[in-house]
């Protein structure tokens, strides 16, 4: 799995259209696609959506929201549908405690096999970056592991801008923790779908860092990140 | 289920569906809809009947359902209406 593309969770002809882009998994977004006022309607279209479609061997996650926002209900509405993990945004060993136990809940109550729904934590503050092995040792549904740089950058109160040396030590950090658990890594997606060199760039330095994979922010990224990944 | 106000959810965008889900003083469901005359002509009774079986799936018995399509598919009408019904509790 080296492309996971992220989705509008609410929009439905994006998920009609999610699996024409080769992306080796996809990612339902609940968390920064869905506005706050959207996000009950969301879970029950994903709900909905998910056992509608044939995805053809890609990946089927759910980027739900952070614990202490509403990512226990995610899990509970649109985990009906069954993905095949969940992916955590500001992840650290408790709320992954906490969305463990509620996926453990959801497969109960709906005839899942136990531990079948794995978990993709994102680390992304500055805590869970410095104790990445902890973070990703936290839960046995773990299976892989994406870093994200804005939480982190913010928290750092450093200047959000393009060079890439200031993620250096966090992406190396992610990186090493993850392999070293024997788990892949994915590295954060890039916004500016116009910036294509600024993306391949990023894509390359991530891959060099020991990234096993990226997120796409749109459609459009998934072959190259697929092709620099290989 | 009783409803105690108007709830809508979707939107009017392309493969969507806009529901709006009110109480209703008169017994069952009526269902008022809209969309492209060929769509319609095509998919109307369908949609329909779906919009009916997803609201008595919900429990509910009095309402006036409001549709306007935009080429929605079932997962997405079902999904729509489920979400009215929950905000019009």
């Amino acid at each position: 799995m080296k492309s996971i593309l992220l989705i509008n969770g609410n929009d439905p002809k994006a998920l009609l259209n999610a699996t024409l882009y080769g992306a080796d998994a996809l990612a339902y977004d609940l968390h920064e696609s869905v506005d706050e006022a959207n996000k009950d309607a969301a879970r029950l279209l994903l709900q909905e959506a998910l056992p509608f479609f044939d995805y053809g061997g890609a990946g089927v996650f759910v980027r739900i929201n952070p614990m202490a926002e509403g990512g226990a209900d995610d899990i509970a509405v649109a985990g009906k549908g069954k993905p095949q993990a969940f992916i955590l945004p500001r992840a650290d060993v408790q709320s992954l405690a906490q969305a463990d136990a509620a996926i453990a809940a959801l497969e109960a109550e709906n005839g899942f096999a136990a531990g079948s729904i794995k978990l993709l934590p994102v680390i992304e503050s500055v805590a869970s970056v410095e104790n990445a092995a902890a973070v990703i040792a936290a839960s046995s549904r773990i299976t892989a592991v994406i870093f994200s740089a804005a939480t982190f950058l913010q928290e750092l109160g450093a200047p959000v801008s393009a060079d890439t040396a200031q993620l250096l030590y966090a992406r190396s950090k992610v990186a090493l923790s993850a392999r070293a658990a024997g788990l892949p890594v994915f590295d954060r997606p890039w916004a500016d779908a116009k910036d294509k060199a600024g993306f391949e760039a990023d894509a390359r330095l991530a891959r060099s860092l020991g990234f096993t994979g990226k997120l796409a922010a749109n459609g459009g990224q998934v072959p190259l990140i697929n092709e620099i990944f290989a | 289920m009783k409803l105690t106000k108007t709830g809508e959810a979707g939107a009017a965008d392309s493969g969507d569906i806009l529901v709006s889900v009110a109480p209703a003083e008169e017994p069952g469901i009526q269902i008022e809809l809209s969309g492209k005359s060929v769509i319609l002509k095509q998919f109307g009774r369908q949609i329909r009947e779906l919009l009916q079986k997803t609201a008595a799936e919900c429990g509910v018995e009095n309402a006036r359902i409001t549709a306007k399509d935009n080429g929605a598919l079932d997962f997405t009408i079902k999904a729509r209406v489920r979400a009215a019904i929950q905000r019009a509790v």
